[in-house]
């Protein structure tokens, strides 16, 4: 991590100072919001999975998704007006800032606004008997963790897309599946076999595991190293990807 | 041109797949001096530009900014040079005075001397009034000048304004243009493109006309005048519209070139030339004796491009 990276981190809370009120309450608000109406409201009709209140079991992974769908927006349509519309992309690496300043400048952006929306969302959750653990101290660092993984894949995705009428596909393609799917509202296991094995591809999947054991202070369905490894994969083969997309486009292969 | 060399040239290509867009270019230019790129649209300006600015790789070719290799270098030489690019690429999110702000960061200058700078640039541009407004809520010129003023917030020693003032209305133009000779006696090195004859005629010191991606002419301004026209020009305009006809009754007075609108005819002796078409009878509606220009040598080189 460099200063440069550092600056881009500020250009963005500068541009988010703006827009952090109502930015946030949506961020905190979203998933308190589906944690009281599915966790109250459908919970009603399961009452318990694997022993615990369904609230209980869906509050964790709710947040995850929450991060997810934050990051997702930051790093789709965000960076496509970026490279795109504004090309303030263009403006920032013809200094001495360069393109892993833009990647990584934008992920230490994202992880402030992370763990802001996770501190808030596990302390409601907590009121609502959703934290039955002191592992729950780790959460933000899944779900740091899931935006890394999140974030760096889909920038590179966005950063190959030049028409802005892709942008509702990968929205409706990608996002949206991927939160249906992450086995945050059942588990994968009610799947079939191959729809499973997409299931655990997915970053967010990974974290929900991790999220859930840590709330309730259970062993994951996954062994710990596995779920780093596949996270791990995500976010160094999204850091490959975006910076050398980026750098073809912005640079035209330069350094 | 006494300062030292601070870019160098030789063979300068850049091909982007099929299209060459320069293709084996060689020049110098020495601290201090106002270089600019003349040419169509397409000629190469812009790519040339882009390799100096070290956000585009050379295809082929030798370039050395400030002494370094901008491959290698990028970043380093990007931090000791300012680009106003083509195109205003302002951040809408930032106030006028944030865009200053946060381009000096991403140049590592600390906090209190990056907001000292954007204040100075601010009233250097005279937009000092419209610090804490939104960017879309400027007029073009004020954009373009805040533009220029982001290029100049690492104090740079060299600037690439790629079309500065295109777009821009006449007291707008005359602004950049007066700030641009301050920062010319203030000794930067300016790189300039430009399609106004006027604009390079005024501010640079020496220019080069590019065709295709590649130099046809080089000199200061004066020179090129000298080289490829002669001292005036005749200008004749006429009901007709067949202009090549015309031309040919009076291509003996001198070296014509046919204008969509008018015919032009290059001579040493204007008012000689004049008398001698009016002796003619071709009853034209106007003509117009006046001193050649960068414009009249520039049609010379590039006229068939242009039509």
């Amino acid at each position: 991590m460099t200063t440069s990276s550092l600056a881009v981190m500020e250009r963005h809370l500068i541009a988010y100072r703006r827009l952090w009120k109502s930015s946030a309450l949506s961020a905190v608000l979203t998933p308190v919001l589906f944690m009281v109406s599915i966790g109250v409201g459908v919970g009603g009709f399961v009452d318990e999975v694997d022993g615990v209140p369904y609230l209980a079991w869906i509050a964790a992974p709710l947040l995850l998704s929450a991060v997810f769908q934050q990051t997702a927006q930051e790093s789709t349509s965000r960076v496509f007006h970026e490279l795109n519309t504004t090309r303030t992309v263009h403006a920032i690496v013809a200094t001495s800032a360069g393109v892993r300043d833009v990647l990584v400048g934008r992920l230490l952006y994202l992880m402030i606004r992370v763990q802001f929306s996770t501190v808030c969302f596990l302390a409601i959750a907590a009121c609502f008997g959703a934290v039955r653990s002191w592992w729950i101290l780790a959460e933000p660092l899944v779900a740091a963790a899931v935006a890394i993984a999140t974030a760096l894949p889909l920038t590179a995705l966005a950063s190959t897309i030049t028409d802005d009428t892709y942008l509702p596909a990968v929205s409706r393609l990608i996002t949206v599946p991927v939160v249906l799917f992450s086995g945050i509202l059942f588990p994968p296991t009610k799947l079939p076999e191959w729809a499973a094995a997409a299931v655990y591809a997915s970053p967010l999947w990974h974290g929900v595991d991790l999220a859930r054991a840590a709330a309730l202070g259970q062993r994951p369905d996954w062994p710990l190293w596995a779920h780093i490894a596949v996270l791990g994969v995500w976010s160094a083969a999204g850091y490959a990807l975006s910076s050398r997309i980026l750098h073809r486009r912005v640079y035209d292969g330069n350094s | 041109m006494t300062g030292e060399r601070v870019i160098s040239a030789k063979g300068l290509a850049k091909r982007y797949d099929a299209f060459e867009a320069v293709k084996g270019i060689d020049f110098e230019v020495r601290s201090g001096e106002v270089f600019g790129l003349l040419g169509s649209n397409g000629a190469g300006k812009s790519s040339t530009m882009r390799m100096i600015g070290c956000v585009s790789r050379p295809t082929s070719g030798e370039l050395r900014v400030l002494g370094m290799d901008p491959v290698k270098d990028g970043s380093r030489i990007r931090g000791r040079i300012g680009v106003c690019p083509q195109f205003d690429n302002l951040d809408p999110d930032l106030t006028v005075r944030e865009n200053l702000y946060a381009y000096s960061r991403f140049f590592g200058i600390p906090r209190a001397k990056g907001r000292r700078r954007a204040d100075e640039l601010l009233e250097f541009f005279e937009i000092a009034d419209k610090a804490h407004g939104k960017v879309a809520a400027m007029s073009g010129g004020m954009k373009r000048r805040l533009t220029i003023a982001r290029a100049l917030i690492n104090n740079p020693e060299i600037v690439l304004l790629d079309e500065p003032t295109t777009g821009l209305d006449p007291q707008a133009r005359h602004l950049v243009w007066e700030r641009l000779h301050q920062l010319k006696r203030q000794g930067i090195t300016l790189i300039l493109t430009t399609h106004y004859m006027d604009e390079a005629e005024q501010l640079c010191d020496r220019l080069v006309i590019m065709r295709s991606g590649r130099f046809v002419a080089e000199g200061s301004p004066a020179s090129l005048i000298r080289t490829y026209t002669q001292p005036e020009v005749v200008e004749l305009r006429f009901a007709s519209d067949d202009l090549r006809a015309l031309a040919e009754k009076v291509d003996d007075l001198g070296r014509v070139e046919v204008l969509p609108d008018r015919l032009l005819i290059y001579t040493d002796r204007g008012n000689d030339v004049a008398a001698r078409v009016r002796d003619r009878a071709l009853g034209p509606s106007s003509v117009l004796v006046r001193r050649s220009g960068l414009e009249d040598a520039f049609l010379a080189l590039t006229g068939r491009d242009a039509r």
